[in-house]
């Protein structure tokens, strides 16, 4: 991968691989962490990839995968600063209430609902990028929703 | 809700610092440290030695047993810790084996296995000569597993069994930990504990892939054909027998509607969960999920179904809890909507 691939890569992908990596984690200084990892993978590799798609496959890929080995490390950090846990910030309310109420889920919901919500993937693509049955993804999607619905309607 | 959902998300971006961090990877050198990256475009006939000793990998406090690696798997599918409870459970169910077969100066040891109704863990060690790197997912090219008595030999159906590999790692000593679940159908019908076996556990082919294209095609590391036998004693385990028949919400495997279906001979053991439906509703599946006392909740992994009668009616079907569970600390059982208490 050239230099010029690489930036062009970083420019169109780092924002969706920081963004998973905040879904696994919750807490920004974790997520920037685990995609630096990952950019640095992309930096390192050969860089083969057949057009665009293949390459963000390959990002969402490695991103879950270095995610789950450092959530598994002993390594990992048990304590954060506050600072490091300080949430985005946004500029109306309801986005910040949706934002919370999303990050208030367990992990194993606001994955499959980031990347079929978001990055648009097929229940299928879900099950394959989560080493989970379409089944299980679909009931996923479901709870997160009736979770979603259920906290957004308390107000 | 969904639009304001990507919104939502769309006003989410890395820091500024992160992309001056990534910006600058470019002006680094490429080269590898003390990973060695294989190229997918290269076929490697060798077999690549790498010299660890003085060598801090990242691997180091990665599981080594079983009951390590189930600790962590616990932690990641409950977001809780494991308890006393647990562990107490997963010791019980877990026997070290020691077995070792050496092929081509390479050696794999059956390290210990942990055993349920109907699977069972085994953490293999394999030392010798390959290579390694961080992103590689190891497994075994070829594998099989006998057992004397053969627990299907009273079965008149057809069933099936198979092979998962939850977990590979190579530890700060270059030892290759891999660990294998064999899952095998056996309808409820009988169990691997309920007499003793001796097991054979047949490995070929020590083969890597680094999991980033489904299409990739695996990595040939070590040619080899490993024996390893082991005997499996006969173990009472705990099980909870729902009574009576439950209706649940199905989806259609087939992408039609849902439909209220009727189970029945439901049971829960530690490590699985098996069910009849008819023939007709044999298309209508569930994802059960255990709830635990302290509210965390066990999500199925893998399942499986067959015929468990010779009149092909009674469409069984078991689903493998990813980790071993105290039946004492399960609350409920939920199948589509429907929960059902279980104190």
């Amino acid at each position: 991968m050239t230099e010029r691939e690489f930036t062009a890569a970083a420019e169109r992908h780092l924002d969706m691989v920081y963004r998973i990596a905040l879904n696994y984690f919750r807490v920004p200084a974790d997520a920037e962490d685990a995609a630096q990892t990952v950019m640095l993978r992309l930096w390192q590799s050969d860089g083969d990839f057949a057009d665009d798609d293949h390459l963000r496959y390959w990002l969402v890929r490695v991103t879950l995968n270095v995610c789950r080995d450092v959530s598994r490390g002993f390594w990992r950090r048990r304590t954060v600063s506050l600072e490091e846990c300080r949430e985005p910030a946004f500029a109306d309310g309801e986005h910040q209430r949706l934002y919370q109420e999303v990050m208030a889920l367990p992990a194993k919901y606001r994955l499959p609902l980031y990347l079929y919500y978001y990055e648009g993937y097929s229940v299928a693509e879900v099950g394959e990028l989560l080493g989970l049955k379409p089944s299980t993804v679909q009931t996923r999607l479901a709870r997160a929703r009736e979770k979603l619905r259920g906290s957004l309607m308390e107000e | 809700m969904y639009e304001q959902y990507r919104e939502t998300f769309d006003r989410i971006h890395a820091s500024e610092r992160l992309r001056e961090e990534v910006f600058q990877m470019t002006k680094q050198e490429r080269g590898v440290s003390h990973k060695r990256r294989i190229s997918r475009g290269i076929l490697v006939a060798a077999v690549l030695v790498l010299a660890l000793t003085g060598t801090t990998l990242a691997a180091v406090g990665m599981p080594r047993t079983l009951r390590d690696w189930f600790a962590v798997e616990w932690q990641e599918r409950t977001e809780t810790d494991i308890s006393q409870e647990q562990l107490a459970l997963i010791d019980s169910l877990t026997q070290e084996v020691g077995v070792s077969d050496t092929q081509n100066g390479v050696t794999v040891t059956l390290d210990s296995i942990t055993v349920g109704n109907s699977s069972m863990w085994m953490m293999l060690h394999v030392s010798g000569a390959y290579g390694e790197n961080e992103d590689l997912r190891y497994h075994f090219d070829g594998i099989d597993l006998t057992m004397d008595p053969d627990p299907e030999q009273q079965h008149n159906t057809p069933g099936g069994y198979g092979f998962d590999y939850p977990y590979s790692k190579v530890s700060s000593d270059g030892t290759l930990m891999v660990l294998v679940r064999f899952e095998i159908d056996l309808a409820g019908l009988s169990s691997l504990t309920d007499t003793h076996r001796q097991v054979t556990l047949l490995l070929e082919n020590v083969v890597c892939n680094d999991m980033t294209d489904p299409e990739d095609e695996d990595l040939l590391l070590t040619e080899g054909s490993w024996t390893l036998q082991f005997d499996l004693e006969p173990q009472a385990l705990d099980a909870i027998q729902i009574p009576g028949q439950v209706q649940a919400d199905a989806r259609s495997t087939e992408g039609g509607a849902n439909k209220t279906v009727t189970f029945w001979d439901v049971e829960i053991t530690a490590t699985d969960i098996t069910y009849v439906q008819s023939r007709e509703d044999q298309m209508y599946d569930v994802c059960p999920v255990l709830v635990l006392e302290d509210g965390a909740e066990i999500e199925v992994g893998n399942g499986a179904s067959r015929f468990r009668d010779e009149a092909y009616t009674e469409w069984s079907s078991v689903w493998y809890w990813p980790v071993p569970v105290d039946l004492s600390q399960a609350a409920a059982l939920r199948i589509g909507e429907t929960e059902i208490p279980l104190t």
